[in-house]
């Protein structure tokens, strides 16, 4: 054999070594191959359940799990079906109109839910398809499910459907910038709040926000931005501040809004509680005595208004003089319609004979006056039972009574 | 030809490599679970995969089947319940029964146990359907026990509401007309779900029950050939049972107008709950543009006065911009000056109401824009709140925002001086009446 001949030999050899490592090399336009094997919903570990407590153990798991973001009741079942699949039974119940007027859009909104989860875009795009009447039922489900990263997009989104987003839908959205923007820092946060507010999503914005730990408020709160924003947004800031950090988020309310507004860190709806309430009670010893009487004036006011429970600010009160400034003016609720509270405070005093004594002289405050009633019969038998428990005389209890139910 | 083959062989050899190279490669897919996708919403295909169960289709139907066997989802509690003996049930049951109400039990657990409770009364009515409610009567009247009792006659209520008659009975006299409420609204959902004489007999059985009076016959669930037309005869759809006529609506339209031409002329004035429900009916079955085109060819043979009312209404409902030009260049004139002026006051989409307005003879138009001006549920603040400035802020936004509104109304269809005279004088008018 000669040298040629070897040469050509070992080049062929050499090609089909070479074409074999190139054949085997990943490809990058290569399509995914089915990936049904990988996307078979992993069978459950197989449970048995005998005893009371393994059935409570595993509907807890289950509710934890039901709580994540994204999950849905039809999730596990439909975990294991194709795209195509998803879409077919989509476009089938889209089909049985009455879907639309269950709660949540029924088993209509939670396929398009899952849709959603799986390719947002491509459940956009079927939305868009949608008549009018359909998208409105919809849009929640679509907020809802609107991904991280692209909530402006979702402000823009909201202009195109005017006339079919819901409240809801806007608030889900707004609160989806806000977070996203929020992660970013100060600067991004005020430049959103400023795009809702001329969106004019804010005026009725209801929504628990989260801000990262460490949140600079008083940072936002000094930007151009928030001047002049609804101040019902604002309310909804200081509570997560409130949140953060209770003892800045009193002080800056303090110093910017007045003693008046500190009431709104004992607001139910804006997320208070009876803990934090009784905080707020706590702190009114660190106020001046015009500030003190600036905001149980308030509280005396906002009591029914804003639905909130007063004891907790009495109970949370360590200071004397605080504390019997806030018994006098929950007494007051004799006169108001709030005698639960007004049992509470007497109970605060610390004999029987000051709570008689307590109720045989008190008269209705300027404050009181506008919103005065004579006490209906559940408090009248309240009050007289909590009398004999105290060991009042009949006439001393019926002296009491009798002015309380007076209408004058 | 010794020279093609010379070179042609090695890349032959080369393109043979390759195949060889791919065909045993076994290249494996991205990796990706659900985590994944939450970060980053990249599209992963899914082909068809395995059956969800071992026999379930993929299909609406197996959903839908598996919905009403586990609404929340969970399949495991109910086949392991299924499991047990009806005994260890019943022993389970009376062990929840017992255990402490809810201002005394952990954080958390009452839900757990309010739902183990419920399914474990399912798997028992399931398995001996009334007998089950002899034993659950002798657990006692107080706290859970008694809302076990009640959960079975509930399953009872919706199977049969007449079977379970007497427990409904029972119950209400043992724990008050008023915790007997959801068994009557459970039995009418079963009835709703059978057919409509049955439906007929509940409501000739419970006639004045205040479940009757509360809108149950707004939630769909009506049985495939329910006969509406036959519950408006016998029952009638007026107020709260005005809601049935939505599915009416949906599955048969002619029926459901002729049915209700009579009761629409005379309902009270202001009353538009059964055109509402008519018009919502159409819209989910046909799209708004065709439901609104139907019913304005029929709106004439109502009274006049009526037609006005019911053209507000579809001001009201219909959202889309296209659906209400065509809604008002439909109208007969006399009632296109309502529907126009229903829509100015309550569409934001200023597309919408320049479309609208559009259909109007000049002096309509300015007229329609002087009536209408004044923005929606405006109402005063109340000034003792700390929230006082946030209802001012937002009365100050709205009527911000719908003067910018009129403004662009207004030079949209580029008022005059002599028509913007014309306006302030139908806004003096109006003002002063």
């Amino acid at each position: 054999m000669n040298r040629r001949t070897v040469l050509w030999s070992v080049a062929c050899f050499l090609s089909l070594a070479a074409g074999i490592v190139i054949g085997r090399m990943p490809s990058g336009d290569a399509p995914d191959r089915p990936i049904a094997a990988e996307r078979e919903r992993k069978p459950e570990p197989v449970q048995d359940l005998r005893t009371t407590s393994d059935f409570l153990a595993h509907l807890r798991a289950h509710r934890e799990k039901a709580d994540e973001p994204g999950h849905s009741s039809i999730h596990a079942f439909t975990e294991s079906w194709s795209d195509a699949e998803l879409r077919a039974a989509l476009e089938e119940a889209l089909k049985e109109p009455g879907m639309l007027f269950e709660p949540g859009t029924g088993l209509l909104g939670s396929i398009f839910s899952e849709y959603l989860l799986r390719d947002f875009d491509a459940g956009l795009a079927w939305f868009d398809g949608l008549d009018m009447r359909t998208k409105f039922s919809l849009s929640e489900r679509l907020a809802e499910a609107w991904p991280e990263g692209r909530a402006e997009e979702g402000l823009d989104y909201m202009a195109r459907i005017r006339d079919i987003a819901s409240r809801g839908f806007a608030d889900a959205i707004a609160a989806r910038c806000l977070t996203d923007a929020a992660a970013k820092g100060v600067e991004a946060t005020a430049a959103i709040i400023a795009r809702l507010e001329k969106e004019q999503v804010l005026p009725y914005f209801q929504a628990t926000l989260a801000f990262p730990r460490g949140f600079d408020f008083d940072a936002l709160f000094a930007t151009d931005q928030l001047k002049g924003v609804n101040p019902g947004f604002t309310n909804l800031l200081l509570t997560s501040w409130f949140v953060q950090d209770r003892a800045a988020a009193f002080r800056w309310t303090l110093e910017h809004k007045g003693a008046s507004s500190l009431i709104h860190f004992a607001v139910p709806r804006y997320q208070s509680t009876s803990e934090a309430i009784s905080w707020v009670g706590g702190q009114l010893a660190t106020l001046s005595p015009d500030q003190r009487r600036e905001f149980l004036d308030q509280m005396q006011r906002e009591g029914d208004y804003q639905s909130m429970e007063l004891l907790p600010i009495l109970t949370g009160a360590t200071d004397p003089a605080s504390r019997t400034e806030i018994r006098e003016r929950l007494l007051q609720g004799v006169f108001t319609r709030r005698m639960e509270e007004a049992v509470g405070a007497l109970d605060d005093l610390p004999t029987p004979e000051e709570r008689i004594r307590s109720l045989e002289f008190i008269i209705p405050s300027a404050i009181s006056t506008p919103f005065k009633k004579p006490i209906n019969s559940d408090e009248e038998r309240m009050l007289r039972q909590k009398l004999i428990t105290w060991n009042a005389t009949e006439p001393q209890i019926e002296t009491i009574l009798k002015r309380l139910k007076s209408t004058e | 030809m010794k020279l093609p083959f010379r070179y042609g062989l090695p890349v032959l050899l080369l393109a043979l490599g390759v195949w060889v190279g791919r065909s045993s490669s076994g290249e494996k897919p991205r990796q990706s679970d659900h985590t994944d996708r939450m970060a980053k919403p990249e599209r992963h295909a899914r082909t068809k995969g395995p059956a969800s169960g071992p026999r379930s289709p993929h299909d609406l139907k197996s959903l839908k089947g598996f919905m009403e066997r586990h609404p929340d989802g969970d399949t495991v509690t109910a086949n392991q319940l299924a499991r047990l003996d009806t005994g260890t049930l019943k022993k389970m049951a009376e062990e929840l029964s017992a255990m402490p109400e809810p201002e005394t039990a952990l954080i958390g657990e009452t839900g757990e146990i309010d739902m183990l409770m419920s399914k474990i009364v399912r798997e028992l009515y399931g398995r001996e359907g009334l007998a089950m409610l002899e034993w659950a009567d002798a657990l006692g009247t107080k706290g859970r026990a008694a809302e076990m009792l009640r959960l079975g006659i509930e399953h009872a209520a919706k199977d049969n509401f007449e079977s379970a008659k007497p427990w409904i009975e029972h119950y209400g006299r043992l724990h008050g007309e008023r915790n007997a409420y959801t068994l009557v609204a459970a039995g009418v959902s079963g009835a709703k779900g059978h057919s409509a004489e049955e439906l007929v007999r509940l409501y000739k059985m419970y006639g004045d029950h205040s479940a009757i009076r509360n809108m149950h016959l707004l939630k769909g669930g009506y049985g495939e050939n329910f006969d509406f037309g036959l519950f408006h005869l016998k029952v009638g759809t007026r107020d709260q049972l005005s809601g049935l006529i939505r599915y009416w609506a949906m599955s048969d339209r002619e029926g459901a107008w002729d049915a209700m031409k009579e009761s629409l002329s005379s309902t009270p004035e202001g009353d538009v709950r059964p055109f509402s429900s008519l018009l919502d009916g159409m819209v989910a079955a046909y799209g708004e543009q065709e439901a609104s085109g139907w019913l304005i060819s029929r709106l004439q043979e109502l009274p006049p006065g009526k037609t006005n009312d019911y053209a507000e209404t579809l001001a009201r409902l219909i959202r889309g911009g296209e659906a209400v030009q065509a809604t008002a260049a439909a109208l007969p004139p006399e009632y296109r000056r309502s529907f126009v002026g229903a829509v100015v006051r309550n569409h934001t989409n200023p597309e919408t109401v320049i479309s609208a307005l559009g259909t109007l003879p000049r002096e309509d138009l300015v007229r329609a824009l002087a009536e209408n001006w004044n923005p929606q549920n405006v109402s005063l603040p109340s000034t003792n709140s700390y929230e006082a400035n946030v209802n001012m802020h937002r009365l100050k936004s709205r009527l911000e925002t719908r003067g910018a509104e009129l403004t662009g109304m207004m030079d949209h269809f580029q008022i005059t001086p002599a028509e913007r005279a014309r306006m302030m004088e139908i806004i003096r008018s109006r003002g002063e009446q």
